[in-house]
């Protein structure tokens, strides 16, 4: 058990070290903390830049896909939102549900609008994965007042 | 004791700025007034005070902290069992350095990283390499919903990825959490993003459960175009239950074989077509949910979309859900529009569902709303609106909202959130 350790430990140091140097070769400057231009809301990045960066477009359909490019390279989210524009939704305990803060803003898609108490029980059965990222192991104290 | 944590921090902050020679302080606070009654009729009148913000230049341009949180506190009655409680969303430092992407961040955070999407209270730290590498790697306490006590709860885990900016990223990722002593999940994720040409776009992930050897789940998306007006989505997502739902903290995801089968894998295939316009969006969207154990559901319909320069806009969506069941089968409305004036703003939405098999009795569910709001400066904002809905669990069911929104920067010139 111990020569696991020290395994471990020799091993993570080596990683840090490798790392370090990597990170000490490395020329790319960081991008801008923020957007050099203030965009409005659900901008179509195409309009302005034909790269990679066209692929962030925020279409109707880009809530489906944003998960992916947050779990790639969230630095570039953050150029536009900060933490607060995640934790609306991504929340440990929430009471509010998003389309009740947002009611102003029907464009964007939000979950959960008019009466979930009843639709939940179909969009569980139809698809019970779509409700576990935000209340598998969080922000399910609510479920517990049913599902004892 | 939330709370206390939460003066704690504040204090720490106010103390820390005060010796910070440029400290760049920006950041909003909501405060919500909600009225509602719960299915047994009890009225509630519950007030939120959700603040974010977040301070840079401390002490250096790369030094920034971040806070969000919330308290409600009910004004009648008692939501939810309790009097008043709150939450402490994200706390955290953060160092960002000039180069690489780098950052290093410590406290209460959200991580995003491949397979991993958790909040610990612990670090993280991600950088670009050289060779189109990055990596990143995180380790703390998981901020789960409390069901044993979290003592002794431990997470870790990382990222590496590689890929060329205009071509593609591929990244590989592992997740390990603890309860207490015992593996709680062990996961290991592929993600993908591909670029061929212009207007090719692949995207998705698989996740891998190495507690019982199985994959979890694999979602790819295709997007082509656009194409002059025509835009096409494809999506392919499919789900094994008993890798999936290991580590839920809830029963609700320990499912009733007579409603839902464990041993359930439910794979998805769909395809959306749009037409763009300009201003107006017409689209069409099927999607397939096959089951190996319960029968198919279809899901399809179509949407149109207008949206004029920042200040009017209004959609209308039909669907149409065709399951093997008489309860998954409906159809689902959607109609809304707004307007902005120079200072004053108007929103309505309609939101119906017809089931084929009454619920309780009710075969048509229904919401409305109307909302409405009134910029007092550039930085504050009154908002209320009221909902009217009939459904299944409430009949004549009214909720009203009141919002006030403030926006503040201590340096001038700074730009407030989006």
């Amino acid at each position: 058990m111990k020569n696991v350790s020290v395994k471990l430990l020799t091993l993570a140091m080596l990683v840090t070290a490798l790392t370090a140097v990597l990170f000490a070769c490395v020329h790319t400057a960081s991008m801008a903390k923020k957007h050099p231009m203030e965009v409005e809301k659900m901008p179509i990045c195409a309009d302005c830049h034909s790269d990679w960066r066209a692929s962030m477009n925020h279409t109707s359909d880009f809530s489906t896909r944003h998960k992916f490019y947050a779990a790639q390279q969230k630095q570039v989210c953050d150029m536009c939102h900060t933490e607060a524009f995640c934790s609306d939704c991504h929340a440990n305990k929430e009471e509010i549900k998003p389309s009740d803060k947002y009611k102003d803003s029907p464009e964007r898609t939000m979950p959960h609008r008019g009466d979930y108490l009843t639709q939940h029980k179909i969009d569980g059965r139809i698809n019970p994965a779509s409700c576990f990222p935000c209340h598998g192991r969080q922000n399910n104290e609510r479920c517990k007042e049913c599902h004892k | 004791m939330r709370i206390h944590r939460l003066a704690t921090l504040m204090f720490f902050l106010l103390s820390f700025s005060s010796v910070a020679s440029a400290l760049e302080l920006s950041g909003q606070s909501n405060t919500y007034l909600q009225s509602r009654e719960t299915t047994d009729s009890t009225k509630l009148l519950p007030l939120y005070e959700y603040l974010n913000f977040k301070a840079e230049n401390l002490g250096s341009q790369n030094i920034s902290f971040h806070f969000g949180g919330w308290y409600r506190y009910d004004l009648k009655n008692e939501s939810f069992g309790t009097k008043s409680t709150g939450d402490l969303q994200y706390a955290y430092l953060s160092y960002k350095p000039e180069k690489g992407n780098a950052v290093l961040n410590l406290g209460r955070l959200f991580v995003n990283e491949g397979v991993a999407s958790e909040q610990v209270d612990g670090v993280f730290g991600r950088t670009d390499l050289l060779g189109g590498f990055t990596v990143a790697a995180f380790g703390g306490s998981p901020v789960e919903t409390d069901f044993d006590s979290r003592t002794g709860d431990s997470a870790y885990g990382g990222r590496i990825s590689q890929g060329l900016a205009e071509w593609y990223r591929i990244g590989f990722s592992y997740l390990r959490e603890k309860n207490g002593s015992e593996d709680f999940r062990k996961e290991e994720g592929l993600d993908l993003w591909f670029r061929p040409a212009n207007k090719v776009e692949l995207l998705g992930s698989s996740f891998y459960n190495a507690l019982t050897s199985d994959w979890m789940k694999h979602t790819y998306f295709l997007t082509l175009g656009p194409f002059s007006i025509l835009s096409l989505r494809t999506e392919f997502t499919e789900i094994s239950y008993k890798d999936y739902f290991t580590s839920a903290t809830t029963t609700a995801f320990k499912f009733d074989p007579t409603i839902i089968d464990p041993n359930e894998k439910l794979s998805s295939i769909g395809e959306e077509v749009s037409f763009n316009f300009g201003k107006t969006i017409l689209s069409a969207d099927y999607k397939k949910y096959s089951y190996d154990i319960a029968g198919d559901a279809n899901y399809y319909g179509g949407k149109i979309t207008f949206a004029g320069a920042q200040n009017i806009g209004a959609g209308l969506s039909v669907h149409r859900m065709d399951g093997q069941t008489d309860t998954l089968k409906y159809y689902e409305y959607r109609l809304y529009g707004y307007k902005k004036f120079a200072k004053t703003d108007i929103t309505v939405d309609l939101f119906t569902v017809s089931y084929d098999e009454e619920i309780n009795g009710i075969k048509n569910a229904y919401s409305a709303s109307l909302a409405g709001g009134y910029a007092l400066s550039a930085r504050a904002r009154l908002a209320a609106d009221v909902e009217y809905a009939k459904d299944p669990f409430f009949d004549k069911d009214v909720r009203g909202l009141v919002k006030f929104v403030y926006n503040f920067e201590i340096e001038p010139g700074a730009k407030g959130r989006k």
